[in-house]
């Protein structure tokens, strides 16, 4: 990663950082260097300097023990030689006090390397002489106590001189010594400042310089893009653009400048697009000029048009209110239709009735018949009876009499006659009261095979003797229904069904669920209906009926409508000189 | 190898210091058998004049310079320039006087022999039985 490659807070962070830590180096070092400078200073003043006054002290000392030695010597007295004498114990302990801190401060300086042993050499010639003069001075004063005096200044002044000078000499060596070590320590910690200052100038330089390089080397990665980028922005703004930045780094002005640079690259872009459009517009222009001549000249032209409109408009408008006319004309003749249609029904119900009722007062006329009959007979043999009875006195005259017996069995056959007779009707009243249903309500659930046994029974007179009804019930639910319709229905299809068939005939009934529904197939082996007329079976106006009556409908119509009005289906097959099939499918679960 | 005879020297140097031993003596009638250097430097500052038996105790030093008087004034614990400071103060102050300085431990032995309530020191191995052995100073540094 290059530096050019930084983020300009990186930039800087390094920049700064590194200034920072050279003068933390700088600091530290002359905090460092101070510590030094202050253990050479602390040398000098608290070894050196303390050792030479030492020194010099036991110099002075000394002297002055000689001096009041000599003066001890001359003492006239002995009140003299104590006095003397007690000025000479406190130099003794002094010169001993002064050791003491001489060497104390030797250790000291020992320890820490800096005692020379030159000096230790010069310390110990000064103790060996000092012991030699104490035994001189112990000599002396032994000779001085006993008035020995020329003797004992003898001993001073011959040997105890040159001791006393030799170990003066030493003492004044040892200041000399001590004086050029401190000297040396001062110059030390001389030459420790120098070099302290020079390094710290050298370093302070240092920094500057950095500083100074980085400084520009900031203005070069910041200030000069910033520069050049606020040039290209002026002309970028005095509408020149065509411009574009050198890519220098990849900090936030490269991107600055790349983002420039893509934004007039936009800018030229959009410019020469804006240009392209005002052309196409311009063009757009003269294309749409033309076209509003079209335009107008079209408008008039749809003026006319339209004026033209308006009139066929009127003529239309008048054919409207015609149609409307022939609309109500053609309505009211409707109307007339349906109620011609409704008078035609009620003929057709009355004529159905009609056929039904000279069917049943037939078939109810034949056992009254039988009844009036059998009881005329029943009649004259109770005369019989009579008679009889009258004409016998005896119970046995009575009990020999063929005629009462005979007259007896024909009133029990005639009565057996007369009971099957009176079922006979009631079976009749009961079929036609089953067929309308009058007693009971409209919709109910019933046995559909119970509608179809009452309508067989009301076409009795029609059906017998020359047509034979084959069953083929099958369980059925029940279903819910209208009774009556339903039945009027049956009755319908089975009376054209013995109306299609000529002489002598079968009709077969069966009954079976097919899949939710109830399928009755009532079939005939009668004439049949041609192909072309089978497809309007259920229309109104059709009759395959050769009858001489007038007879407008098959009575199909009715059955058609009732069954779409029970949700049910109704299928007329047939074959030409073969016979019909109608099948009729109703819903069980029809509410 | 080195090691080795680095080894065998020091013990050598070691045999040579046990050699350099100092015996503190005292004439034979003396009313002690041993003696500790607290007491001896007493004596020998002048500070205890007597032994037990009220006899007057009598010091000797040795003049010449040399190890066995370097052992000793060590042992007592001041140097000799020291220890004339003090008795310097002694005689002038009338205390005392210095001790009598001999010039061999031949003289200081015969002089510790022929002086009753005395005390001296020498060398070891010149130690005879006419007098007393009080300690026997060994010198500790090579």
């Amino acid at each position: 990663m290059k530096f050019r490659n930084l983020k300009l807070a990186h930039k800087q962070y390094i920049g700064f950082d590194f200034i920072l830590l050279v003068m933390v180096i700088v600091s530290i070092y002359a905090i460092n260097r101070m510590a030094i400078l202050r253990d050479q200073i602390d040398e000098v003043s608290n070894n050196w300097l303390p050792r030479a006054l030492a020194i010099s002290d036991i110099n002075k000392n000394t002297s002055d023990l000689r001096i009041n030695q000599l003066q001890y010597a001359f003492a006239e007295d002995q009140a003299g030689k104590d006095a003397q004498a007690e000025m000479i114990y406190p130099l003794i302990d002094r010169i001993n006090d002064n050791r003491n801190t001489y060497e104390t401060l030797r250790e000291s300086s020992e320890k820490s390397g800096l005692y020379s042993d030159e000096e230790r050499q010069l310390y110990e010639a000064f103790d060996e002489k000092w012991d030699e003069y104490q035994e001189v001075s112990i000599d002396f004063f032994l000779l001085a106590r006993n008035n020995k005096i020329p003797e004992a200044l003898s001993v001073l002044n011959a040997d105890g001189r040159d001791i006393f000078m030799a170990m003066s000499k030493s003492l004044e060596d040892l200041i000399e010594v001590n004086k050029k070590d401190a000297f040396n320590a001062s110059k030390n910690a001389q030459k420790t400042y120098q070099d302290t200052k020079r390094v710290a100038i050298f370093l302070l330089i240092t920094t500057i310089v950095l500083a100074l390089v980085f400084t520009s080397v900031l203005i070069r990665y910041i200030t000069v893009p910033v520069q050049e980028l606020d040039k290209a922005a002026q002309t970028v703004a005095d509408g020149n653009l065509d411009v574009t930045l050198p890519l220098r780094s990849k900090d936030e002005i490269g991107s600055l400048a790349n983002s420039f640079n893509s934004m007039t690259h936009s800018l030229r872009e959009a410019t020469d697009r804006l240009k392209h459009q005002a052309d196409e517009l311009q063009q757009q222009n003269v294309a749409l000029q033309e076209a509003q001549v079209e335009l107008e000249e079209k408008s008039q032209r749809l003026e006319k048009q339209n004026t033209e409109i308006e009139e066929k408009n009127t003529d239309l408008e008048k054919q409207k209110m015609e149609i409307m006319k022939k609309n109500l004309d053609l309505h009211e003749t409707m109307e007339q239709l349906r109620s011609t249609q409704q008078q035609l029904l009620m003929k057709e119900k009355m004529a159905a009735l009609g056929d039904l009722v000279a069917g049943i007062a037939h078939e109810i006329n034949n056992p009254i018949g039988t009844v009036t009959s059998s009881t005329d007979v029943t009649g004259r043999c109770l005369q019989k009876i009579e008679i009889v009875l009258e004409e016998s006195k005896t119970l046995e005259e009575l009990r020999k009499n063929s005629q009462l017996p005979k007259a007896l069995r024909l009133i029990r056959d005639n009565v057996r006659v007369t009971l099957v007779a009176g079922e006979r009707i009631a079976t009749i009243v009961k079929s036609l009261k089953n067929f309308a249903r009058l007693d009971e309500a409209t919709y109910q659930v019933v046995d559909i095979h119970e509608g179809l046994e009452s309508a067989i029974t009301l076409l009795g007179n029609e059906l017998r003797g020359r047509i034979e009804v084959e069953r083929h019930y099958n369980e059925l639910p029940k279903i819910g229904c209208y009774p009556s319709e339903l039945n009027q229905v049956f009755m319908n299809v089975l009376r054209n069904a013995s109306q299609a068939i000529g002489e002598n005939g079968t009709i077969g009934i069966s009954t079976n669920r097919n899949n939710g529904n109830v399928e009755i197939q009532i079939s005939d082996n009668g004439k049949g209906i041609a192909a072309e007329k089978l497809d309007n079976i259920f229309d109104f106006s059709f009759t395959s009926s050769s009858d001489k009556r007038v007879k407008m409908t098959s009575g199909l119509t009715t059955a058609y409508n009732i069954i779409q009005k029970h949700h049910g289906d109704i299928i007329a097959e047939s074959q030409l000189g073969e016979g019909t099939t109608i099948t009729i499918l109703l819903p069980v679960s029809h509410s | 190898m080195i090691k080795k005879i680095l080894f065998i020297f020091f013990i050598l140097m070691g045999w040579q210091a046990a050699q350099a031993q100092v015996a503190v003596i005292a004439h034979k009638a003396v009313p002690v058998d041993q003696i500790s250097s607290a007491e001896l430097l007493d004596f020998y500052t002048g500070d205890i004049k007597l032994w037990g038996n009220d006899e007057a105790v009598i010091v000797f030093d040795l003049k010449p310079k040399g190890e066995v008087k370097e052992v000793f004034y060590k042992y007592l614990g001041k140097s000799p320039s020291r220890m004339k400071s003090v008795w310097m103060k002694k005689l002038l102050s009338g205390e005392g006087d210095p001790p009598e300085s001999m010039k061999t431990e031949k003289e200081l032995l015969e002089k510790v022999m022929e002086t009753p309530g005395s005390i001296g020191f020498v060398a070891e191995d010149k130690v005879t039985d006419d007098v007393k052995v009080l300690a026997v100073i060994t010198r500790e540094e090579g």
